[in-house]
């Protein structure tokens, strides 16, 4: 019996334990104390209420305030260099040296993500990628993925990010970002929006001269309500002078024409790839660079 | 950060303490209070009053005895409130000890979520089962729990939330994915207050615990990409279990 104790770690590890705790109860609550401490020190959120609690404070509605940054910054601009990246996910470490990638380039103007900031749309994957967002040093607005629907995902990102279909006129550009993620809502709610749209063909139309159309996911694809697709390119052609769409969503880096009437479509490829899309619009036109990382 | 959070818990912590200390004696003998079986067993005052006889049972009385012990397993023994822990702002409820040192605890836990800055307020319900491997009684009636360890189930309530993805989505879409379920791990300790048998009047003992823990979506993210942060993923509990039985 003896020699087996002995042979006991564990046995002896808690003898030991139970001597001391014997011998040193007044300091015991104290340890305790000091434990809980650290612990709470340490924990940057202490208590976790629940995955999708929606328990947010700080900073809010980025969007609206990165573009009127966007605007004071640019707006008399005849060039812009536009860094297009999208489906960070949970690549924290890619979506890092991303970042870094663009704040070591001293001539962008301004970021766009094309949605899916999350994997699973808890409210502690968007303050983990709000953090890593604020290391940029150019402005930047983010769209609405897919996968930010997720639970609460999509009221965290109107609290965060602002409303899911939105535009901004920079240099008489106007950037018009879409909200085209239909199969998150079975399909029943207006994704696309197309009174939006129209809307937004006529709004400020003395401000801007040339279009360009942002979403997630693209026509034809597995989100895309493609009962409309065609119905959504003519009304794509009604913006005035439409230079190109850009999505995310696929994963894929590829520029290609989706319709034959259509526009040129470029899709921005996911963070695992460790790549991105840099746009320089001049009066004259556009020009892509793929960057990797 | 959520320390309006911590600044109500620890009132309460500090509330609800001197109020189980009303309860609580200070002079209470180690000889008093026994860990055995039972979750705590005082000794008879007077042990020369104690007589046995010999009882015949009938197959009939048997059965009326086990039939009963068996319902009466089903009491809950003790009763839990507790904070956070990825299952609500406040979780309260009912729990079953059992074993051979009253080691395996289960609790059924249901918790609210505030509003906060969503649309509006959510209800939890929790299947939790607890591995306590050691209590020592420290003397004064104190008995420390150095480990507690278990896991738990949360459901979460709301049409924000599915167990299995609808039937919009194809086959796969979101893979092995449910966000109205979470499986959650923790490891915690606690210490317990034994109530003296001449001051017995609503429960036998008061126990306060932490426990840090994480749930799956986060274990995933971690898997996934190695440089987010321990502590952004682990979250502390507290919390007050009342042994009733």
């Amino acid at each position: 019996m003896e020699n087996c104790k002995k042979n006991d770690i564990f046995a002896q590890f808690f003898a030991y334990y139970y001597k001391m705790m014997r011998h040193f109860k007044q300091f015991f609550f104290i340890n305790i104390a000091l434990i809980a401490g650290f612990l709470l020190s340490a924990c940057q959120s202490v208590f976790d209420v629940h995955p999708y609690d929606m328990n947010l404070h700080g900073e809010h509605n980025i969007n609206a305030n990165q573009i009127a940054r966007i605007r004071q910054l640019y707006d008399t601009r005849d060039t812009l260099r536009i860094a297009f990246i999208s489906d960070t996910h949970q690549w924290y470490t890619q979506t890092k040296a991303e970042i870094a990638d663009i704040n070591g380039r001293s001539n962008i103007d301004f970021v766009v993500h094309c949605g899916d900031v999350t994997d699973t749309g808890t409210t502690n994957e968007f303050r983990m990628f709000r953090n890593i967002l604020r290391e940029l040093k150019v402005p930047y607005v983010v769209l609405l993925g897919n996968h930010d629907f997720l639970g609460t995902g999509d009221q965290t990102y109107e609290w965060m990010f602002g409303p899911k279909n939105f535009s901004f006129i920079v240099s008489r550009i106007k950037f018009l970002c879409l909200d085209t993620n239909a199969m998150e809502y079975d399909r029943v709610a207006p994704v696309p929006d197309f009174d939006y749209m129209e809307q937004q063909v006529t709004a400020d139309s003395a401000d801007f001269d040339r279009t360009i159309i942002i979403m997630h996911a693209a026509p034809y694809s597995d989100e895309f309500n493609n009962n409309v697709s065609r119905v959504f390119n003519y009304y794509t052609l009604q913006f005035p002078g439409l230079m190109c769409c850009i999505y995310g969503h696929d994963h894929v880096e590829i520029t290609h024409r989706i319709y034959e009437d259509g526009p040129m479509y470029h899709s921005i490829d996911c963070a695992q790839h460790r790549n991105y899309k840099i746009f320089t619009i001049t009066p004259d036109g556009y020009e892509v660079e793929r960057i990797d990382y | 950060m959520k320390w309006r959070e911590l600044t109500i818990s620890l009132t309460l912590f500090f509330v609800l303490t001197p109020l189980s200390e009303c309860l609580i004696a200070q002079n209470v003998q180690p000889q008093d209070v026994h860990s055995s079986k039972d979750s705590i067993y005082f000794m008879p005052d007077d042990e020369e009053g104690v007589y046995t006889s010999e009882v015949t049972m009938k197959a009939y009385d048997k059965r009326v005895h086990h039939y009963r012990k068996r319902w009466e397993s089903m009491i809950p023994t003790q009763f839990v409130v507790q904070n956070a822990g990825n299952m609500g702002f406040l979780s309260f409820g009912v729990g079953w000890s059992y074993g051979k040192r009253n080691q395996w605890e289960t609790h059924q836990l249901i918790g609210f979520i505030p509003k906060y800055k969503s649309t509006r307020a959510k209800v939890t319900i929790t299947i939790k089962e607890n591995y306590i491997p050691w209590s020592i009684y420290m003397g004064k009636g104190m008995q420390i729990e150095p480990l507690r360890t278990g896991l738990y189930l949360n459901s979460v309530f709301g049409t924000e939330f599915w167990n299995e993805q609808p039937s919009r989505y194809p086959n796969d879409y979101y893979e092995f994915l449910s966000t109205k379920f979470r499986l959650n791990l923790f490891v915690g300790q606690g210490v317990t207050k034994i109530v003296p048998k001449n001051h017995l009047y609503l429960v036998k003992s008061v126990s306060f615990f932490y426990e840090l823990g994480t749930c799956d979506l986060y274990i995933r993210a971690k898997v996934q990409d190695h440089s987010v942060k321990f502590w952004d993923l682990m979250g502390l509990s507290l919390g007050f279990r009342f042994q009733l039985l």
